[in-house]
């Protein structure tokens, strides 16, 4: 990005000389500052999971949440701004409930990410929109199996096999690259998950683990992971840590 | 009743708009092992007067998908076609076929939406990966419910109880296209607005297969007489 | 919604309770009737057309053109069959300029059942529609609620069941074109004559791949019973002759043949005269294309705007002739539109179609001569 935006960053509506949209652009700055959330897309389902730093001694725990069940076999899990990503959980949770009304059916985890894409799109249009500064990372269990989708505030969806967004996403994706995705189960992934949020957690601050997954464990819903099952997770995860910082010494 | 509600009701209660030709009609969709038969007769009436003794009320929405039409003609031909036009957008957002459910639930969302301008009774049935051969019954007010056959039209007052003792869960295809034949063919002798040819649809994942049944080779039933009249023929 | 406000019929609805009569609609209380055979199609209809027991019109047309290969029948009121398928006929002309292809008959009948249904049997037109596309021959029937269907052999109108007696009776499948003509005629007829909303003469249109016949009239079994005799044909010398005086026109040459005169306008009454052919050919390369020197008698019927169709015409007869007399007593100076240098006003001699239509093609010879004048 070529530093200040020399007066083409004021409004989307107008492109850079060298063919950006630098409100586009900041607004994904906006989650590669965020924390980190993580997604993978295992053989037997979809685990999300989000690192929530805590801002406050004060803050009771599990308060802010940051995945939401959009229907019963899909569900988001939203990084950058947390009040942003509620707009897109909204509207998907209509999307998803419209469709079933109309056609009888569940939605399609393909029609549902292109449709919360387009949406999030929309604000990348017009002069007095402003961009979400999230992406959201929509997990979802249909007849095509399990999958796992970014869209992005520019309103691009990806599918993955795993992603990584927000402030620890470089080293999330190298270890993501290294899992054998296609062996391992979503019970593996929550492990996995917590694993690398404590490794590419820089500061001191402490930070809430949140993991929310759809898979037979959780009855093919999206549902949070049972708060035993990501208790033992963090306890496996600091371990590792401890152990492996160990090794470095 | 006030006046407005008694204007609306008796709106309601008149069958047909003034002119309009109707399907007194039998209609009828059953389920068997691994697909459904529909049939119906082909009689199309105007008041005492057959408009077209050759119809056809067997209208295909999808590849896998046909409706049984019964009352007025004009509202459940174009409703089919607005129900094979969203259906035909849906297929291609989705990129795979469009469920029988789906498919019912559209006509559904279409008389219910439209109820007091429709006099529209439908039968959507057909075969799809999830549930096999499956009936969904559309009746005039809106509602949809799914069931392992239903009739519809004048005519079916006269056979639900043939059709309650003889329609079986696990038939063949074959048995049940004899089923929904013989169905329809007494429905036919016994109610005025149903009548002339039989035509009968079968689809299962292979495909879907019609047969034509002329008037003349119609069963006879007690007291039908095979007249001079009967054996003049029309292909169609 | 674009289209029909429906807001008088309640008010209509309640006047009507009251006693109050509406005014009659123009019907077609009809028989129309078509067949599909072996090469195409043939559509009949009868010519009444009534305002109540009143017979409006005793040789209308029924039988509307769509495309060029697609004709439609139209029962009903009127009004709506011929708005309703002259909309859909331009539609589908718009259409084809659009995809270059020829219309087909199931886009004719789709259009039709869209707009009948949209405006719920309240567009009163019940049609037989046919034609030939790349798939065939097509017979449909529509109803003013929209519905449609497709057979063999059709009827509509109140004079249907006679027709639809004589198809059951009488069809046959890949009937020749002959028979077909005839069991159709003999459809109409049979309304016509059986049935009161029906009438007077037969028409036929038959359709195949390779063009249409449109027989008006084919039967003409209730001719007319008064003849308007208009326009009035004066015996020749009715008009005096004032007086005469031939000029040869300089600018035309005459090529060949015995032309020899030509007419000045401003000179007052000239003698034109010449080889039809020849003296238009010679016209022509002029610049004065078109001159309608012409063989008025025959050129009876054929209107006058159509200045190909005057060509035709004038190259199929021998000699023509505009004989153009002065005189102010002929009766037909109402008939000439104001011209200071153009002569006050001519009586053609022997012509007995539209003066008035004759006249200005005489005037446009002249100002293509002399573009000052007017």
């Amino acid at each position: 990005m070529s530093g200040i935006g020399t007066g083409y960053d004021l409004s989307v509506s107008t492109f850079s000389p060298d063919g950006r949209v630098f409100q586009t652009d900041y607004a994904q700055k906006a989650v590669d500052i965020g924390g980190t959330v993580i997604g993978l897309r295992c053989n037997d389902g979809v685990v999300l999971g989000c690192e929530k730093t805590v801002v406050s001694k004060m803050l009771e725990e599990g308060s802010n949440k940051r995945t939401f069940a959009v229907d019963r076999h899909a569900g988001l899990a939203i990084a950058g701004l947390s009040a942003d990503g509620r707009q897109v959980v909204n509207r998907a949770k209509s999307e998803a409930s419209n469709y079933l009304s109309f056609y009888g059916d569940k939605i399609p985890g393909h029609l549902l990410s292109e449709r919360i894409a387009s949406f999030v799109h929309v604000f990348n249009l017009y002069w007095y929109a402003r961009p979400f500064g999230t992406s959201v990372m929509l997990a979802t269990m249909d007849r095509a199996g399990p999958q796992l989708y970014v869209i992005d505030p520019s309103g691009t969806a990806y599918r993955y096999f795993g992603a990584a967004v927000g402030k620890g996403r470089q080293g999330a994706r190298t270890t993501i690259e290294r899992l054998k995705l296609e062996q391992l189960s979503c019970a593996d992934g929550v492990k996995e998950i917590a694993k690398i949020l404590h490794q590419v957690h820089e500061e001191e601050k402490p930070f809430e683990l949140e993991l929310s997954w759809i898979c037979e464990a959780s009855g093919n819903e999206f549902r949070r992971v049972p708060a035993d099952v990501v208790a033992e997770a963090d306890r496996l995860a600091k371990a590792a840590l401890d152990e492996s910082d160990m090794d470095d010494d | 009743m006030n006046g407005e509600m008694r204007h609306h009701a008796e709106a309601l209660e008149q069958e047909l708009k003034q002119g309009e030709i109707s399907l007194g009609t039998t209609i009828i969709a059953a389920s068997f092992e691994g697909g459904v038969v529909l049939g119906a007769d082909s009689r199309t009436s105007n008041g005492n007067y057959v408009a077209n003794r050759v119809t056809d009320k067997l209208t295909q929405l999808t590849d896998r998908v046909f409706v049984c039409r019964s009352g007025s003609a004009a509202d459940t031909q174009n409703l089919s076609m607005y129900v094979q036009h969203f259906l035909h957008q849906h297929s291609m957002e989705l990129d795979t076929f469009v469920s029988v459910k789906t498919a019912a639930r559209l006509a559904t969302q279409l008389t219910y939406q439209n109820k007091n301008m429709l006099q529209a009774g439908l039968i959507v049935a057909g075969w799809d990966q999830e549930e096999g051969g499956s009936v969904y019954a559309v009746p005039l007010g809106g509602t949809l419910v799914k069931v392992p056959f239903s009739l519809g039209g004048s005519g079916s007052a006269y056979i639900y109880g043939w059709c309650d003792k003889n329609w079986r869960p696990s038939m063949t295809a074959d048995d049940c296209r004899r089923f929904v034949h013989t169905a329809v063919s007494h429905a036919m002798a016994r109610d005025g607005s149903s009548g002339g040819c039989i035509r009968t649809v079968t689809i299962t994942k292979d495909g879907c297969k019609r047969t034509f049944t002329p008037g003349s080779e119609v069963p006879l039933h007690h007291g039908e007489l095979q007249g001079a009249a009967r054996t003049m023929q029309v292909s169609a | 919604m674009v289209g029909f406000d429906f807001d008088l019929c309640k008010r209509n609805a309640f006047l009507e309770e009251r006693g109050v009569k509406g005014p009659l609609l123009t019907k077609t209380g009809t028989t129309i009737a078509g067949v599909i055979y072996k090469d195409g199609v043939v559509l009949g209809a009868d010519t009444r057309s009534t305002a109540g027991n009143t017979v409006a019109d005793k040789n209308c047309e029924k039988i509307h053109f769509i495309a060029p290969n697609i004709y439609c029948c139209g029962a009903g009121t009127a009004a709506d069959t011929e708005n309703v398928t002259g909309m859909i006929s331009s539609q589908l002309e718009l259409h084809r300029y659009g995809t270059g292809r020829q219309s087909r008959v199931i886009t004719a009948m789709t259009l039709l059942k869209s707009h009948l249904f949209r405006y719920q049997g309240h567009v009163s037109a019940a049609l037989v529609l046919g034609g030939v596309d790349l798939k065939g021959p097509h017979l449909f029937t529509v109803y003013p609620h929209g519905s449609t269907d497709s057979l063999p052999y059709a009827t509509m109108g109140s004079g249907s069941l006679n027709a639809m007696a004589v198809f059951e009776s009488g069809y046959e499948e890949d009937m020749s074109k002959d028979s077909a003509v005839a069991l159709v005629a003999r459809a109409i007829r049979s309304g016509i004559f059986n049935d009161l909303g029906s009438g007077s003469n037969v028409d036929i249109c038959v359709i195949t791949k390779d063009g249409v016949e449109y027989k008006r009239n084919y039967e003409y079994l209730q001719g007319k019973t008064y003849q308007r005799k208009k326009p009035v044909v004066y015996p020749r010398g009715t008009a005096a002759v004032v007086k005469e005086r031939t000029i040869r026109l300089v600018d035309v040459d005459v090529l060949e043949g015995d032309a020899t005169e030509a007419i000045d306008f401003r000179a007052g009454s000239r003698i034109l005269e010449g080889e039809g052919s020849k003296l238009y050919e010679a016209m022509a390369a002029r610049g004065l294309a078109g001159c309608y020197i012409v063989p008025i008698q025959k050129v009876r019927g054929v209107k006058a705007a159509h200045s190909t169709e005057f060509y035709e015409a004038a190259k199929r007869m021998e000699r023509c002739w505009i004989r153009l007399l002065d005189s102010r007593d002929s009766g037909f100076n109402s008939y000439i539109p104001g011209g200071k240098d153009v002569p006050y006003s001519s009586y053609l001699e022997g012509f007995t179609g539209n003066v008035h239509t004759l006249w200005n093609c005489v005037r446009y010879l002249y100002s293509c001569r002399h573009p000052q004048v007017e």
